[in-house]
Formats: C-alpha cells, sequence, structure tokens
C-alpha cells in the first residue's frame, strides 16, 4: 500500500450500486404526472423527503420537493410559495417556453435558481439542500437554493487554543468554512474549486489555494489524487488525508490539521493547499515541513523575542517527549558513570526496592501513562475529573508508596507527557508518542548506542520524507538561507519578505522592494 | 525478503540477555579504596560502599535516607596478593558487581605509601572500568582503611567530603592521570595530596564533637621513585602550587616582618616564572613570583587608604612570599634532592642539549642549585576601611 510518488490511483471499497437507482442520462418528461412518479420512486420510503402539489397562480399545476431540514423553511414559505401561489393569472404567459423563465424572472425571489432536465443532477441538488419545482407541461425543473436548517454556529476552537489570535473555529458546513477564510483572504486570488467524493455519501470537498503562490503542479496533483479516490463514504477529512497522503505507515503527519481559520489562511499565504471537506470541521493543507508542524499560528502574532524564547523551549521540550525515557534507562542500565555521584545515590536509594527492571518499569508507566490519556478523551465530561484524579493517585503515588515504581520514574514519566504537549501540532505530537516506544526499547536492549541507532533511523526516515514533492525536513535539509529565517528561530517580520519556498513560488510579500 | 528480516528483527529481544545491561539495584559503587599494608607484608584493600537506602518508600516523605544500622554507607577489606586478588575476595562477600565509573578517591597508607606504591598504579591504568580522574591521596600518619570508616558530619558518603576538598583548591589535587603523566616525565618528581584525620575541635574531649573526626587536605606527600619520603606542610605547599602554577587564589595570614602586627592577604590571579640557568655544572635557579591581590585584615599600624603605606606592605608582603618559598625549595633540596618543582622540567623543554648532559645528575645539581626568589606583588584593594580599629584616631604616618 506505500505508494511511490506522484500519479498513483487509490482504489478502496468500491461496493456493488444497485442498477435499479442509476439512471445516469435520464431527463424529465413534459408530463407532470410521469415526473411525479418517477421522483417519488427516486425517493421511496425517504421519510424526511416533503412532496408538495400546488397551483402556481391558480392556474398551472405544479409541484415541490425538498428534503425536511436541510432547507430554510421560512425561505421556502416566504420567497417561494407565497409569490408562486398568489401569482396573477393575468400577467401569466399563455406560451409554455416562456414559462419557466417568467417563473425564475418574476416570481421567485431567491437568487439561486437554475433550470434542469437531468433526473441525477435534480436527485443531488435535492440532497444538498434544494427544493426542485416541476410544473405541468414543463420538460425542466426548477432547482431554488434554499440551503438550511439547524447547523451549529461559528463556535471557539476546541482543540486549538491560543492566547492571542482570533477565536472562531470551522464548523461542519462547508460554506461556512470558506466564507471564514475568505474572510480574512478578501482576494479574488483565493480560489475555492468543489468536488464531489463518496459515492454513496457524495461529500463535497472543496480545494482552497491562492492562485499565483500555490505550485500549480502541487495543485494539479492534489486534484487528480483526489479525483482518483474511489470510496463510498468520506465522513470526515482525515479520509481524505489518509487517501492522499504519500507514506501511510510514516509515523509522522503529512498534512496540516487545523480548525482554526487563521491558521489555515497562513497556510493558504505560505503557498499551501488546503481542502475543505463538507460535514468536517477540520480542514487540511499541504504541503507540510517538520519545522512547519513545530510552529503555532501565535508565532506571527507575538514579538519575535519572546516567540525565539519559546521555540527554543519547544524544541527542548519536543526533545524530552522523544528521548527522556529512552535517556533514562540507557544511562541507569548501562551508563551509570554518566549520572553525577549525588544524582546516581538518589536514584539508586529510589531504585532499591523496584522489583522490576528498569526498562519494564518505563514501559509500564508509559502505557499506563498513554491509557489514562486516552481514557480522559473517550470519557464523558461528566466523569472527567474522576479520570485525574484515579490516574494521579494511582500513578503518581500509591505505585511509588507501594514500590512497584520508582520515583524518579514517575517524573519521568510525567515530564514527558508534558513535554509531549507542547508540541503544537497535535497529529505530530502523536509521532514523538510513538516513537517513543521503539527508542525505550533500543535503550532498554542497546544503552545509548541503541537510542543513536533509533535516532539514525527516524533523521533518515524523515530526510527522505516528502510531503507533495517538498522534502520534509525542507529548508534545513536542502538548506535554504531565505527559508532558515523562519525554522528553527523566526527573524523578524520585515525581513520575511519572500515567501516561503514550500510549493511556492519566490515572491514577495511587500508590494515593492 | 522484508518477512525474512522482519523475522530476524524479533530475535533480537532475545538477545538482551547477553548485553552488559546491569540493574542499579544490582552495583555495588565503589566510592574509595583504601590501599594499606598488611601485618604479613600483603595488601589490604578497603572499598566504601554506599548503602542506598529506601526499600520501597523511596519517595516518602523525604526522610533523610539511612540505610541499614542507621549507616549510609559501609567498607570492606580484605588481604591479597595484589589488587585484583583483594578485590575479587571482597566481591565473594558481595552479590552485587562492582561498579568503579564513580570512584572518587583512592587513599594510600602511608606505610604502603613508604614501601612503594609502583605495582599498584599497574592495575588502576590498566583497568579500563577504573577513571583515570580518581584523586590519589596519601592517608598521613594512618592507614587508609581509617579513613574509609570515618564518618562525616555533613557527607552521606565520607569519600564525597574527600573528593570536594581535592576540587575545592585549597591544597594539592592530584589524580592519577596526573601522578602517572608527572611520573612519566623527566626533571620532575610527582607529588599527591595528603589527607589526615583531625577532630573538628580544638578540644578533642569535647562531648559530640568528638563522635567523628573531620578530614584535612593540609600537607603534600612526595613521592621519589614511587616510594613516599615526606610531606611539605600546609605553608610550602602553598608555595609549591604558586611555583608549578597550580592555583589562581591563594590566602596568607602571616605576621610581616619589619613591621608589628600581620595581615590577611587574598592573592588573585597568581602566577610565576620559572628561569633555570646552567653555569658549568651548577644551576641557577630564578623564580619570579607575581600577583595581584586584596588586603582583607589589616592589624598593622599603619592607615591604609594612603597609597605609600600599601607598597610598604607589598614590599613587605613580597619579602614573606619569597622568604617561604625559598624555604619550600631549600627543603626539597637538602632534605629529599627531590625537584618536585620541574625546574629539570624547565630544562628539558627549553634547553634540551643542556639537559642531555644534566640529566643522569639532575639530583645532584637540583640540591646543590642556587635558587633566587623574587616576588612582585601588588595590592589594589585594601577593604572598606582605612585605619584599622585598634589604632583608630591615632592617626600615625
Amino acid at each position: 500500500m506505500i505508494g511511490k510518488g506522484f500519479g498513483r490511483r487509490k482504489r478502496v471499497r468500491k461496493v456493488f450500486l444497485d442498477k435499479s437507482t442509476a439512471h445516469q442520462s435520464e431527463r424529465l418528461s413534459s408530463s407532470l404526472e410521469e415526473n411525479k412518479t418517477k421522483l417519488l420512486a427516486i425517493f421511496d420510503s425517504c421519510a424526511d423527503a416533503v412532496f408538495r402539489p400546488f397551483d402556481i397562480g391558480g392556474q398551472r399545476h405544479a409541484f415541490l420537493l425538498y428534503i425536511d431540514g436541510l432547507i430554510d423553511n421560512a425561505q421556502l414559505d416566504e420567497s417561494l410559495l407565497k409569490p408562486l401561489m398568489s401569482g396573477t393569472a393575468s400577467e401569466m404567459p399563455h406560451d409554455d417556453s416562456e414559462l419557466l423563465p417568467f417563473l425564475q424572472n418574476r416570481l421567485i425571489m431567491i437568487s439561486q435558481v437554475k433550470r434542469t432536465a437531468e433526473w441525477d443532477r435534480i436527485e443531488r441538488e435535492i440532497l444538498h439542500g434544494s427544493v426542485v419545482i416541476c410544473v405541468d407541461n414543463q420538460a425542466e425543473a426548477l432547482v431554488v437554493g434554499l440551503a438550511g436548517g439547524n447547523t451549529r454556529s461559528v463556535d471557539e476552537p476546541a482543540s486549538e487554543s491560543t492566547v492571542r489570535g482570533s477565536r472562531d473555529s470551522f464548523t461542519e458546513i462547508l460554506s461556512t468554512n470558506t466564507s471564514l477564510i475568505r474572510r480574512r483572504v478578501r482576494s479574488s486570488r483565493l480560489k475555492i474549486e468543489l468536488l464531489t467524493v463518496g459515492e454513496i455519501t457524495r461529500t463535497d470537498v472543496a480545494i482552497a489555494y491562492l492562485k499565483g503562490i500555490t505550485n500549480e503542479s502541487t495543485l494539479r496533483e492534489i486534484k487528480s489524487r483526489i479525483q482518483a479516490i474511489e470510496i463510498d463514504v468520506v465522513l470526515e477529512s482525515g479520509y481524505i488525508e489518509q487517501l492522499i497522503e504519500e507514506k501511510t505507515y510514516s509515523p509522522f503527519p503529512q498534512f496540516l490539521v487545523t480548525e482554526r481559520p487563521d491558521y489555515l489562511a497562513a497556510a493558504l499565504l505560505q503557498g499551501q493547499v488546503a481542502i475543505f471537506t463538507d460535514g468536517s470541521p477540520f480542514a487540511i493543507s499541504a504541503p507540510m515541513t517538520f519545522w512547519g508542524f513545530m510552529q503555532a499560528g501565535e508565532d506571527y502574532y507575538e514579538r519575535v523575542l519572546y516567540i525565539n524564547s519559546i521555540r527554543v523551549i519547544r524544541f527542548i521540550f519536543a526533545m524530552i517527549a522523544l528521548l527522556l525515557p529512552s535517556l533514562y534507562v540507557a544511562l541507569t542500565t548501562f551508563h551509570q558513570q554518566m549520572i553525577p555521584t549525588n544524582l546516581l545515590l538518589s536514584i539508586a536509594a529510589a531504585r532499591e526496592g523496584v522489583p522490576f527492571p528498569a526498562l519494564v518499569e518505563a514501559m509500564l508507566m508509559e502505557v499506563t501513562f498513554e491509557g489514562l490519556r486516552e481514557a480522559g478523551v473517550r470519557l464523558p465530561k461528566q466523569v472527567g475529573q474522576a479520570v485525574s484524579i484515579v490516574g494521579g493517585l494511582v500513578v503518581g503515588q500509591a505505585a511509588v508508596q507501594a514500590g512497584i515504581v520508582s520515583a524518579p520514574m514517575v517524573i519521568v514519566v510525567s515530564l514527558t507527557g508534558i513535554a509531549s504537549f507542547t508540541i503544537p501540532r497535535y497529529n505530530f505530537s502523536i509521532a514523538f508518542r510513538l516513537l517513543r516506544f521503539p527508542l525505550i526499547i533500543l535503550a532498554g536492549m542497546f544503552g545509548l548506542y541503541g537510542v543513536s541507532i533509533g535516532l539514525v533511523v527516524i533523521l533518515v526516515h524523515l530526510s527522505g520524507l516528502k510531503s507533495f514533492g517538498v522534502p520534509y525536513l525542507f529548508p534545513v535539509a536542502p538548506v535554504t538561507w531565505q527559508g532558515l529565517k523562519d525554522a528553527l528561530f523566526r527573524a523578524p517580520l520585515w525581513t520575511l519578505y519572500l515567501h516561503p519556498q514550500t510549493g511556492g513560488k519566490k515572491l514577495r510579500r511587500k508590494g515593492s522592494g | 525478503m522484508p518477512a525474512r528480516m522482519l523475522l530476524l528483527l524479533l530475535f533480537v529481544p532475545l538477545l538482551s540477555g547477553c548485553w552488559d545491561r546491569v540493574e542499579m539495584n544490582d552495583i555495588s559503587f565503589f566510592m574509595a579504596s583504601g590501599l594499606d599494608l598488611s601485618e604479613d607484608g600483603r595488601l589490604k584493600t578497603t572499598i566504601q560502599v554506599p548503602i542506598p537506602a529506601g526499600g520501597g518508600s523511596g519517595g516518602e516523605s523525604g526522610k533523610a535516607s539511612t540505610g541499614t544500622f542507621g549507616k549510609t554507607y559501609y567498607a570492606v577489606s580484605a588481604i591479597g596478593t595484589n589488587i585484583f586478588d583483594a578485590e575479587r575476595q571482597i566481591q565473594q562477600k558481595n552479590s552485587r558487581h562492582f561498579f568503579k565509573g564513580q570512584r572518587r578517591v583512592v587513599f594510600i597508607g602511608e606505610a604502603l605509601a613508604r614501601k612503594g606504591i609502583q605495582d599498584i598504579l599497574d592495575n588502576y591504568a590498566r583497568d579500563p572500568r577504573s577513571r583515570m580522574r580518581t584523586y590519589l591521596v596519601v592517608a598521613k600518619g594512618s592507614e587508609a582503611s581509617k579513613l574509609l570508616q570515618n564518618d562525616h558530619p555533613t557527607e552521606r558518603i565520607p569519600a564525597e567530603e574527600v573528593r570536594e576538598l581535592e576540587r575545592s583548591g585549597v591544597g594539592t589535587s592530584v589524580t592519577f592521570r596526573d601522578f602517572l603523566m608527572t611520573q612519566a616525565r623527566d626533571g620532575i618528581v610527582p607529588v599527591t595530596g595528603a589527607i589526615e584525620l583531625v577532630p573538628p575541635a580544638v578540644d578533642p574531649s569535647n562531648g559530640a564533637a568528638s563522635k567523628f573526626n573531620m578530614f584535612r587536605l593540609s600537607s603534600t606527600a612526595v613521592f621519589k621513585d614511587y616510594k613516599l619520603i615526606g610531606y611539605l606542610n600546609d605553608i610550602e605547599t602553598r608555595s609549591l602550587r604558586w611555583i608549578k602554577n597550580e592555583s589562581k587564589e591563594e590566602y596568607f595570614g602571616d605576621s610581616l616582618p619589619g613591621l608589628s602586627g600581620n595581615i590577611g592577604i587574598v592573592m588573585n590571579d597568581i602566577k610565576s616564572k620559572v628561569n633555570v640557568i646552567m653555569n658549568g655544572n651548577r644551576a641557577q635557579v630564578r623564580i619570579q613570583l607575581r600577583g595581584t591581590g586584596t588586603i582583607n585584615e589589616s592589624n598593622v599600624d599603619l592607615k591604609l587608604s594612603r597609597l605609600s603605606n600599601m607598597t610598604i606592605i607589598e614590599k613587605r608582603f613580597g619579602e614573606l612570599v619569597a622568604r617561604q618559598t625559598l624555604q619550600t625549595v631549600k627543603k626539597a633540596q637538602t632534605e629529599w634532592r627531590a625537584d618536585i618543582f620541574g625546574f629539570g622540567l624547565h630544562l628539558h623543554q627549553f634547553h634540551y642539549r643542556t639537559w642531555k648532559k644534566v640529566r643522569s645528575q639532575w639530583d645532584t645539581i637540583f640540591s646543590e642549585a642556587d635558587v633566587v626568589v623574587t616576588a612582585d606583588i601588588s595590592l589594589r584593594r585594601s577593604g572598606i576601611i582605612g585605619n584599622s580599629f585598634e589604632h583608630h584616631g591615632a592617626e600615625k604616618k
């Protein structure tokens, strides 16, 4: 399953579609009765489909059909049904061919009105929240866009909090999400293209990019990969991410996943291509680099000295999250001479009654911690408190007092746990959490030698990793001096006048000079 | 192929038992070793091992960790033909593996040191598990095993106190590496620090304080041909360290010649320059001592805020330092005929042709050398008061 490079297709779980519902090339007939039978057959046993026959201006028979809950009912009554039903008969054209333009131009007071004769399009539009009106003696139907209904409003981001920065986050509605971006990037160069993925779910997937900044070939590649997806179900942006990413079996993510519009806008302005999935409050964006994952959006909002010191802390803690338990195991079981004497004596005293080898102790504690964390995520909010109390007591104190684990190990594990939360991108911190375990085992078997081997393997893997053609360690390897201004450290904003080259072109950010 | 490699990887954990992994619970840390001459002339080795306290309640209430019998360490000895044999016998008494990577100090009993330490050095230099940065210390006037069994009031592990003493720069500090390097050189005789046990209070009958003794790094042991031949006392050690440029800071509290009263001076930034010239078969040694200092105590009848008075003190103090240094050199010349200062090394390094001629009789030449010591002292600060209190208001000079 590990795809090599560009241009491969993903074939995923294609179900056999019932041919009776396939009506690709069929068109409407001019008989209202026939159309009615046909439409009701399509939406047979769909309790939420509302069928409503009526007369236009008291003369022409017509009916409309929509899905309850997907549309704005008040507007339907006020702006559609009311003018249609109360329309005066005198003004009505007698010519059949002029009827639909007349309805469109004079009576329907709604902006999105289209005419179509294709059944599959009608079906799709209804399922996307449109009202379909069929009129007697007309071989075309009117499709009125009235999408609405109950949706979650724009809320504060739940998983990415920040001290400074905007407080809105994406919702489940695609159009809301794209509008949040559009509000930040008021440029017609921001292009949003719509695709549909999922043969059953027919999920709208929007690709957003900035024309002229985004690398065209990256864009083409992403688009073609999305188009190549053959799958029935897309429920979350994670489906898209997993289906188009390059290295499925790498612990390192290749997409930015965010629910913050300001982060995503920044990503777009850096030349990335964003992908929205209808129904998911998480947008994904690529190509991403290692250093990009280590940055938070706040890095650009706060002042440069503060942010650079924070970045130093962040890298130190990322190293702690990855290495501390394995270093502890390696030092205490192989390299006792490397520990300062007094510290060594303290550790020796604490370890004196512990029945397990340090390796087992470390694995035990790390697994327990990860379990507690998982429990904390899954538990209902009402009992969440219990986990932290029990977890803190069990892991922190009782285990030490019972002599099952040593106190230094508790310190190591809790420090590691805290350190993994300092990595700004959640999906990136997972890589560090995962890689910790093989490193602990290597440390327990080969000491520092094993840890070094593990690190070399990770480094080799990272050097070979690419996200849509951009090397993962860019701009450190391969090095570009312009890029280094915003990798480990961030230079002042006014020095960052070139667009970063992650998939983008060398363009000046500022209008002049 | 990848499947076969994965299968191989599965066997890797089985190998883990073969590697040199040692749990901390299975290690005896050597904190210090002591070497003595046993009654039958064999080697008595004593080791000091900490008792890691805890036993399951390591995290509890942070109480001072005292192990069995309320002790934080224990000492074991064995008598053997050589160090390895003695350690082998100690290992038979101890299930935990010896770990020498943290050893700080090796004590050598005075009797053994006088007999010669050539044989014991081999093990320390050869065994990769022992560190060359371990301090080598002579137990002055005592057996090494006594020093290893002495409780210390502050340190949990007594050897730790000795190490800190050596590191603090109050006296001669010589590691195995230093000793062996000096020994291997031509024209210099190695020295080590010497530690003696002293009661903490001047009056040893003073109750609780007499239960334990303090370590005192007071003197320097001189080794000629691997044999201890004598000690330099603390004043002489100071001079030795100044000549050899080994210290950056020295403390002086002495009466000044030609002045009534005494003075306390901290010398910083001290340096020396040694020049050795062969004049026929006679060596002429010129030692220039330099340094800047601060007056921390003055019981001299002089107003120190005056520059002229400071000059007087500088001059007198220089005389004192030069005299002390000269006495030290004379002691080495007359008592031991041992060039602990490295004058021969100076010739070796700067006048090699001359050195080749005098090398064989260097001890004699050294003992007969003419030595001139000059001291160039500048005192930068005299503290924050002018006169000393007892002469306050007298306003003399």
